[in-house]
């Protein structure tokens, strides 16, 4: 008899546990699926990546109305028109240089050919030298180097 | 040095040769206040661009930073530019074609020539907006014709074989545009090499022809030809070409250039419009137009016409040979088109309509 | 047969060699109104056309340095259903109005003195103290032009240093050496080319050649020999040049200077 009721009571047991899983309620997923497999170093990558990427970086589309487009055009074509003046101006400037370069080494060849062959000696891998300043917007705080030394 | 020019240039007040229209013509300008004071002067103020029409829009709109101010100062340049050259133009007694290259580089940079271009329709000839009097707008026109509307035209030419088919080669030089009337049902302008219905073609096409070179539009008269050269001819196991359609002395000018009923006359009639009418099973027939400049004498400055009297006796339309007529008459072929029609169940209305013949019906035969 | 003839010719000849030294400008020219309008337009648009600025990447997530730059941007207006927005519904990503250009504020300290990239830049004059005093013989001076050397001889006037050419050697050594000569040893040039860039031939048959060079560091001064010879010296631009020259000497000269 009382083994009996005790294997009733141990079955019942079983029962109700089951029951329990059964009823088991699933609640909304508070962390993401594979957080725990990304390590700090995954993550670093793919934030560098992101930073590449053109992904929700880009702005809008720039859209010109017909008068703008017009100003747009008229701005490139003033700026073009003042580059190709500054360009010609150049060359012609450079194509002056040359002849009048050209005229003294002639007259030079005819009057001295001794100083003509001097003057005409390869100059080939003659660099600007280093001490040559580039300009700038603004100018340095020492403006001139005086102390210069033979 | 010239930036020092521009420096004190910028001092000085700067010329209106744009905004003076005392002299020039209307169309180099642009008609609507609005959208002239919102390029000119900037449209900030205004409440938007007035080319959108919708006031949300408008408002919405947010135009380029600092674009007003410095589309100011690069008006100004190119006025200043356009200046000289008109000084230019009007000094020297110079040759009209260098007078027409200047004109168009005094013009070609202004921004209401532009806007009336680039926005207008340049299919109608409002004189208002395009006026193809102007060298500027020629020239912007044939520029746009030759980005895609002759490069298609030449295309269609070439692989339908229409050249050298029917005249040897082309080197298109005017814009040739043709149209149905509206009754036939299509109303637009028709694309080279295109299959139409016998429906749409029963009735004769209307022409546009559209001149960008420099001529005298006052003397210089047109021939145009419509010539099928697939009319089948089996007496030889070859084709023939026929003649459909042939107009001569015709004048158009720059802008008045549709070459419709009103255009002609009797006496301008080489032939009486054909309507196409393929036979059954005789495939599709290529319908060439040719448009041709008559011989301008350069003595007299007197265009030569064509005498129809003599010509037209001569004319076998079955077996017509648009070599020697073009050569026998000095015409000097600028701009061609080409459609292409085939036998429909409609055909048969045709020919009663024209009162012609019942076409014959074609199978093949094994030899 | 012709060689003896030709030597004695040239010994005939007296030669000069002309020494157009230029002191290169410190400071770029003034850009004009168009060009300085046309830069700023396209740099606007440049701007609107921009990415947003990753602000995730350079500032690490929860820390101070990341609030203290968060907390100076300005914030873009948010999307709300139920407003109307008269100026186009705003779209915002990364925490950017798209269809505008970024403004991306940087920190500031408390002191207002900011740390080291965002001190203000000190910007030194370009008018220098030899322009106001008029001072024609320095270097110092219109820092935005080339300056060329022109001596006042004592004879014949303002003109590019020039020296005879005698046992002949080369004439861009001849000009370099008579430089020392009448400017002192202390200084550093460069020839830009042995070759002759231009020549004169002046009426009674002597000939005048060009040669180009650049002053580098170190100061012409007039040495006492050539105090004789020489009056005064000045570096000048091509317009002053310009008013010190006759005309027609300027006229062969011209296109040796810069505008």
């Amino acid at each position: 008899m009382l083994s009996v009721s005790c294997v009733k009571s141990n079955q019942k047991n079983i029962m109700t546990s089951w029951v329990k899983s059964l009823n088991q309620v699933r609640y909304k997923r508070t962390k993401s699926k594979g957080s725990s497999s990304i390590t700090p170093q995954t993550q670093r990558i793919i934030t560098q990546l992101s930073v590449l990427s053109a992904r929700k970086k880009q702005p809008k589309m720039l859209k010109l109305s017909k008068e703008d487009l017009i100003k747009h055009q008229t701005i490139q074509t003033a700026w073009n028109t003042y580059q190709d003046i500054l360009q010609n101006e150049r060359q012609t400037m450079l194509k002056l240089q040359y002849n009048k370069m050209d005229e003294a080494m002639t007259i030079l060849k005819d009057i001295s050919p001794k100083l003509y062959n001097q003057a005409n000696i390869d100059e080939s891998g003659k660099v600007f030298p280093m001490e040559m300043r580039v300009p700038t917007d603004y100018p340095p705080r020492k403006l001139w180097y005086y102390d210069y030394k033979k | 040095m010239y930036r020092r020019l521009i420096h004190t240039s910028s001092v000085n007040k700067s010329s209106a040769v744009w905004s003076d229209f005392t002299s020039r013509s209307k169309s180099l300008g642009i008609s609507s206040a609005a959208i002239k004071k919102g390029i000119l002067s900037g449209d900030k103020v205004t409440g938007g661009p007035a080319s959108l029409k919708r006031k949300t829009n408008r408002m919405k709109y947010n135009s380029p930073e600092l674009i007003d101010e410095t589309f100011k100062t690069c008006y100004d340049f190119l006025q200043d530019r356009s200046e000289i050259t008109y000084k230019y133009v009007n000094k020297e007694s110079i040759k009209p074609t260098l007078k027409e290259k200047l004109l168009v580089k005094a013009e070609i940079t202004n921004p209401e020539v532009q806007y009336n271009f680039q926005f207008g329709d340049k299919l109608d000839n409002v004189t208002d907006v395009i006026d193809y009097n102007q060298p500027v707008y020629r020239y912007l026109g044939k520029k746009h014709w030759e980005s895609y509307k002759q490069m298609l035209l030449m295309q269609r030419l070439e692989s339908l074989r229409v050249i050298p088919d029917t005249l040897p080669t082309l080197v298109p030089r005017a814009a040739v545009e043709i149209k149905f009337p509206y009754s036939t049902g299509v109303n637009q302008w028709i694309e080279p090499g295109k299959i139409l219905s016998s429906g749409v073609t029963s009735l004769e096409p209307i022409f546009k022809i559209q001149e960008f070179e420099l001529v005298n539009s006052k003397e210089q008269l047109y021939t145009i030809l419509i010539v099928n050269p697939d009319e089948p001819d089996l007496m030889n196991d070859s084709f023939k070409t026929s003649l459909s359609y042939g107009l001569t002395n015709i004048k158009i000018d720059y802008n008045d250039n549709v070459v419709d009923s009103r255009k002609f006359f009797e006496r301008n009639i080489l032939a009486k419009y054909l309507p196409p009418v393929p036979e059954k099973n005789s495939g599709s027939q290529r319908f060439a137009i040719w448009v041709f400049r008559q011989h301008l004498n350069e003595a007299t400055g007197q265009c030569d016409i064509l005498d129809t009297d003599a010509i037209i006796p001569a004319i076998d339309r079955e077996n017509f040979d648009i070599r020697d007529f073009v050569q026998n008459n000095k015409l000097d072929p600028i701009g061609a088109h080409v459609w292409r029609s085939t036998w429909d169940s409609n055909v048969k209305n045709v020919r009663a309509q024209y009162n012609l013949p019942n076409g014959r019906v074609f199978s093949r035969v094994r030899v | 047969m012709s060689a003896p003839t030709r030597t004695a010719f040239s010994k005939a000849v007296p030669i000069r060699a002309n020494l157009i030294l230029s002191r290169i400008p410190l400071v770029v020219p003034e850009q004009t109104k168009m060009e300085k309008q046309y830069h700023e337009y396209q740099n606007e648009i440049e701007r609107r056309l921009m990415w947003t600025f990753p602000a995730y990447h350079y500032f690490k997530k929860g820390t101070l340095s990341e609030h203290k730059f968060l907390s100076v941007q300005k914030k873009p207006t948010i999307k709300n259903p139920d407003v109307w927005y008269p100026k186009g519904v705003p779209d915002i990503q990364h925490g950017r109005e798209r269809s505008k250009a970024q403004e991306v504020i940087l920190p500031q300290s408390e002191k207002g003195e900011g740390t080291n990239i965002t001190r203000p830049v000190e910007k030194n004059p370009i008018i220098t103290a030899a322009d106001e005093a008029g001072d024609i013989s320095s270097l110092e001076r219109r820092l935005r032009n080339t300056l060329y050397l022109l001596v006042k001889y004592k004879k014949s006037g303002w003109d590019f240093p020039k020296f005879g050419v005698k046992d002949s050697s080369p004439l861009g050594v001849v000009a370099e050496d008579g430089l020392r000569m009448i400017g002192g040893d202390n200084i550093s040039t460069w020839t830009v080319s042995q070759k002759p860039a231009a020549v004169i031939k002046s009426n009674d048959g002597s000939y005048d050649f060009f040669i180009k060079s650049h002053i580098l560091a170190g100061k012409f001064d007039i040495t006492k020999d050539s105090k004789t010879d020489i009056a005064e010296y000045a570096w000048l631009t091509r317009k002053e040049i310009e008013e010190k020259l006759s005309k027609e000497y300027f006229q062969e000269t011209q296109h040796l200077l810069t505008k």
